[in-house]
Parts: structure tokens; C-alpha cells; sequence
């Protein structure tokens, strides 16, 4: 299954340079020539939320069975404070990433902008950041938006 | 450096349907990805129809579904049993793949506009005359038809006519084959592809000397404006005189014109009908592991000629990757391998996908068992067994072992004294366990029954270590 990986690889390349409607993926590409199932992205915030301005990376560890199973993603550790990803880990809970959801029609473009729209519309049902959770389940937006432009912007979390 | 090298050239093999986009009929990329399989992002090979309506690889969906029950696309419930073969689209994907190289080299827009309107041009014009000479024709004979046309050609358009024709050409000769072989239901007898009918004078004559000699003899004839040669056939009479212009331009046209339909071996509109004839080969039915004893399973795979070695898991997954091959091949496919084409795919499979700790040891038990001459192994595993001849020849593995495991106990009191923490004990327990892994790897070559005493100190020695 690795030639499906290959495909991608060919393709995802294509598609960031010519489709605009992936422009807030700066870049998905292998870590390095040599291995093709470690990948990397860098994404921009999305417009309008406390996250613009500022970029993220996503590591991705892709399986051997890959597409029958989903790639293993990650934020970069202490990075992201997100409802819905583990500060301190950078582990992401998003359902199409799991066994059970995922599909092998997904590709890793996929993946990406998924967890962009993640970073756009928090789920705070399922979170892994109980505190950011409760600000928006609280409705409380700015709370919620400064507290993560505070983290953002180097703000130390404490001794957690 | 070769993996990188073979990387390298997938990536060049990749096609994508963007190729499209900068020709002059971009909405090709749109049937270009039609055609992929969602799984694995390649042209569908052998495609199936899921009852929702969708199609994967026949080798992709099966995959998956051993492990999940559901579409991939909508997540519809499926299982394997609800698949079904489309031999159409498998046909129309071959076909179009092969053809997707010529196509996007003849749309690129780099080559003049001139083209794409002269094409649209002699297509209107061109159709129907086409239709009119097939009702006058009563031979009904298409390829004569076609190259008729050529002699018309306007040489001003005769880019756009070549092209045209050789379209239409494939169509017709794939047409006419499968029909011949709707009716006859056989395979035309090879030699009458090497036949070919000269397009103007309609006698059929051997393709090679069609091709080097005849048509050039024809062609200077017409040029000249003399008689066709004495038996000419109906279409030859209705041949149009030829074109005013010299010969030079006609002679090209028609010699490359006439290659691809005498090249084309079995069409896939050919394949696709005959696929009604294909013998019916049972489908491989999942099994019930759970209720299978080790013995049922093994019976079950050397029925199927497959391995049995390896552990249960190692042969539950053969069997199941074997059952897909299996059905996918003689149930999906429109042209299927035989078995032993399918069990050199699942042992390529196994080296890559199957294999585990397991299966190393195994090897290294069968290893053995082929360097020994069954002659000494006979009675390996029963009191008939030869154990003096055996102790004799392996005489020097035996000492050293001995010595390794008097060592080892030596090494593990020596330790007791100084070491009188649980944890330190522990370790000792284990650095002697993992001792005695490694002899008993170099050992292999030892039958159990006499490793069996030796096996009774170490686990006395080790036990005595834990115990103090």
C-alpha cells in the first residue's frame, strides 16, 4: 500500500500549489527524503479565531497498512492550547482520526484540513483540555480566547 | 539507494488527473478521476460494485472490509458477500488507461488551435457521411469504409482527419470483434489477423506485403488515374477518385492509418463479452477460525496447497488474504491468473505483511531440519531415535554447553553475596535466563528430548537464584 502514499506525495505537492481552496496549508510533505511515513505540515490559524496569525505543526506518523488504518497526528508538543487537543502532548481527539471512523477515502490533505476546522469549531464534548472546554461550554468566548491568545503568546501554564 | 531509486520511479508513474486541465478538453480530468479507486488512488483494477453504488479495487475493498464492515465512501453497511464484479467498468478503465497517454499527448494545448477547430469541423462533416456509406454498403465491411475516407481527405485538414480516423478506428475494430464474437462465440483463428484488406483495392492480402508492397503498388496506380486492378469489390467502386493533389500526401495518411487496426490483438470490448463464457470458479468462503481446531486449519490451507507453518494467527491471516486473492480473482476479475500465479502473490504478500517473531523461529526449526539428512532425523521425535550417535556427533556442542550453564550457575552465586536486594536477584534471575535464551538459540541444532536435562539445570540453576 506504501505505492498510495507514493501517489500522495505526488499529488498533495500539485495540489498546494494550485488549489486555492488549501492555502491556509503552508506546507504537508515528508520529514525527510529517505522516510515517506514521517510527515510534517505547518498550517496558519484559521481567520477570525484567537489561533489567526500564528502556525501550527502537525507531525504525522503513517502506518505500514496505511489507508486501511489512519496516519497517526499530532500537534507539536506545547504548542496548541486547544479544547480538543493535550496541551502537554500535542495528542489530538478528532474522530476521523480514530480506527473506528476513519476511512481509507481520506488522505492526508484530508487529515490536515480537518484538523484545521478543528482549530475553527472546538468541540467541547469530547475535550482534552477540560479547562478551555468549560469556558466555551460556559459560553464564555472572549475568556476562552483570550486564555489561548495568552498561551499563544508564550504564556508559561503552570506546573500541570 | 535501490529503494530510493525505486521510489523515485513510482513517483514519476504517478499520473494525476490534473494532467488534463492544460489541454484543450480539461473535463477529461474529470473522467480521469472518476476512474481511480478511493482506496487506493489508482485506476480501478478489477473493479466492484458495492450496493450502494459505489466501486473500489476489487484487492482494496476486500482489504478493508476484513477489518471494517462498511462502504468507505458512505459508510453504508457491506460485507464481502454483497460485491459485485463490474466487468464494464473494468474494461472501460483498462481501455481508457492505456489510451490516457496518447490522449493527453494529442490534447495538449501546446500544440496550434488550428486542430481543435478543424476537428470540430470534419466531425460534422464527416459523421455523416460515414453513417450514408454504412446503409449504401452492403458488405458492411468497416475497416474498407474508413480508409476510404483517408482518400478523400482534404490534405488541407488531414491532421485533423488522421486523428479522427484513427479514433473512429479503434471504435469500429473493437465493434466488429466483439460482435464476430457474440455470434460465433469463438476466437477468430489467429491467422486471420495477419490478413488485412487493402483499403483500395479491397483485396485481402498478407499485412506485411500489404504493408510494404501492395499499398504503395495501389497507391501510385490511383495516383496515376489508371483502372483499379480487375477485381474490384463493391466498396472499391465506390471509392471516390482520388484527390487532385499528388499522391505524396495521400500515401503517409494511409500506410499510418492502416498500423493500429492490424496491431490490435484482443480488444476489450471483446474481452468484455466473452467474459460471459468465463467457467465457474467456486467462491472461497470465510471461515469460522473460532470453531476450528489447529489441525482443521492446517488440513484447510494444504487443501488450498498452501504453507502451514508458522502460528495460528500467521495461517488465519494467510488463509484470509489468500481468500481475497482467491475471489478476487476468479469471482471479480475478467481475466484471472491460476492458482499458483495467486500463491506467488500471497508469498510476496507474507514476506512484506506476515511475518512476526513467530515465523523466525520456525525457520530457524526448519533450518535445521534441512541441514540434517532425514536419514539421521527419522525417529526424531520417538524412542527409536539414535540418541549415542546423536550424543557422539554433537559431542563438542554438548561440552561447551555444559560449561556455558556451569559458568552461568558459578556467575549467579558469585553475585549472591554482594547483591542482597530483591531487585538485584531479579536481575541476576534474568541476565541467566537471557543466558540461557542464547544457548539454547546456538543450540539448535539439539533435539529437545536431549536438551531436556540440560534445560532441568538451567531452570534448577535460575530457580536456585530467585529462591536465594
Amino acid at each position: 500500500m506504501s505505492s498510495r502514499l507514493v501517489k500522495e506525495y505526488k499529488l498533495i505537492f500539485k495540489t498546494l500549489s494550485q488549489d486555492p481552496t488549501y492555502s491556509h496549508i503552508l506546507s504537508l510533505s515528508p520529514s525527510s527524503d529517505e522516510n515517506l511515513r514521517q510527515w510534517e505540515s505547518v498550517i496558519s490559524g484559521p481567520p477570525e479565531t484567537a489561533y489567526y496569525g500564528h502556525n501550527f505543526i502537525l507531525l504525522f506518523e503513517v502506518p505500514s497498512n496505511y489507508p486501511l488504518e489512519p496516519p497517526k497526528v499530532q500537534f507539536q508538543a506545547n504548542a496548541v492550547p486547544h479544547c480538543n487537543v493535550d496541551y502537554d502532548s500535542g495528542r489530538i481527539c478528532l474522530n476521523i482520526l480514530e480506527d473506528a471512523h476513519w476511512t481509507p477515502a481520506w488522505d492526508l490533505l484530508h487529515c490536515v484540513h480537518a484538523i484545521w476546522l478543528l482549530l475553527a469549531n472546538p468541540e467541547p464534548d469530547s475535550p482534552l483540555d477540560v479547562d478551555l472546554a468549560c469556558l466555551i461550554r460556559a459560553k464564555d468566548f472572549s475568556a476562552h480566547n483570550t486564555l489561548v491568545a495568552y498561551y499563544l503568546n508564550g504564556g508559561s501554564r503552570g506546573s500541570k | 539507494m535501490p529503494r530510493k531509486a525505486k521510489l523515485e520511479e513510482q513517483i514519476s508513474s504517478v499520473t494525476d488527473p490534473r494532467d488534463f486541465l492544460r489541454t484543450q478538453i480539461p473535463e477529461l480530468s474529470d473522467v480521469d478521476t472518476l476512474l481511480r479507486c478511493h482506496i487506493c488512488k489508482g485506476f480501478l483494477k478489477t473493479p466492484v460494485l458495492t450496493p450502494c453504488g459505489h466501486t473500489f479495487c476489487s484487492l482494496c475493498i476486500r482489504e478493508y472490509l476484513n477489518r471494517e464492515l462498511k462502504c468507505p465512501l458512505c459508510l453504508a453497511e457491506l460485507r464481502e458477500s454483497m460485491l459485485k464484479s463490474e466487468f464494464m467498468v473494468s474494461e472501460l478503465v483498462t481501455s481508457y488507461a492505456s489510451l490516457r497517454a496518447k490522449l493527453l499527448e494529442f490534447l495538449d494545448s501546446s500544440k496550434n488551435s488550428r486542430t481543435v477547430a478543424l476537428t470540430s469541423d470534419t466531425s460534422v462533416i464527416e459523421i455523416p457521411e460515414h453513417h450514408t456509406k454504412i446503409s449504401n454498403d452492403d458488405t458492411n465491411d468497416d475497416d474498407d469504409i474508413q480508409i476510404i475516407e483517408t482518400r478523400e481527405s482534404r490534405p488541407s485538414k488531414r491532421t485533423s482527419d488522421l486523428v479522427l480516423m484513427s479514433h473512429k478506428k479503434s471504435r469500429k475494430d473493437s465493434s466488429k470483434s466483439g460482435i464476430t464474437s457474440l455470434f460465433s462465440k469463438t476466437k477468430s483463428p489467429p491467422s486471420q489477423q495477419d490478413l488485412a484488406n487493402c483499403p483500395i483495392c479491397g483485396k485481402s492480402y498478407h499485412v506485411e506485403h500489404l504493408q510494404r508492397i501492395h499499398l504503395d503498388e495501389c497507391l501510385t496506380l490511383g495516383a496515376l488515374d489508371q483502372p483499379e486492378p480487375a477485381n474490384s469489390s463493391s466498396i472499391a467502386e465506390k471509392a471516390p477518385p482520388t484527390p487532385e493533389k499528388s499522391s505524396a500526401v495521400v500515401e503517409p495518411i494511409a500506410k499510418r492509418s492502416i498500423k493500429p487496426s492490424v496491431n490490435v490483438e484482443t480488444t476489450h470490448y471483446n474481452r468484455y463479452i466473452e467474459s460471459a463464457q468465463k467457467k465457474n470458479v467456486t467462491r472461497l468462503a470465510k471461515l469460522n477460525f473460532s470453531s476450528m481446531s489447529l489441525q482443521q486449519l492446517k488440513n484447510k490451507l494444504s487443501s488450498l496447497k498452501l504453507p502451514t507453518i508458522g502460528t495460528r494467527q500467521q495461517m488465519m491471516n494467510r488463509y484470509n488474504h489468500y481468500e481475497m486473492l482467491w475471489n478476487s480473482n476468479f469471482i471479480d476479475s475478467i481475466n484471472s491468473v491460476d492458482e499458483r500465479e495467486l500463491r506467488r502473490r500471497l508469498a510476496s504478500w507474507e514476506a512484506s505483511h506476515n511475518g512476526s517473531e513467530p515465523i523466525q523461529r520456525t525457520s530457524a526449526i526448519s533450518k535445521f531440519l534441512n541441514k540434517n539428512p532425514t536419514s539421521v532425523m527419522e525417529g526424531f521425535k520417538t524412542d527409536r531415535f539414535d540418541r549415542k550417535g546423536w550424543m557422539r556427533s554433537h559431542q563438542k556442542v554438548f561440552r561447551r554447553l555444559m560449561k556455558e550453564a556451569k559458568e552461568g550457575l558459578k556467575r549467579s552465586r558469585k553475585s549472591r553475596p554482594e547483591n542482597v536486594s530483591a531487585d538485584e536477584a531479579k536481575e541476576t534471575y534474568d541476565s541467566s535466563l537471557q543466558h540461557n535464551e542464547s544457548i539454547s538459540s546456538e543450540t539448535n541444532a539439539v533435539p529437545s528430548n536431549q536438551l531436556l536435562t540440560k534445560a532441568d539445570t538451567f531452570a534448577t540453576s535460575s530457580q536456585s537464584s530467585t529462591a536465594l
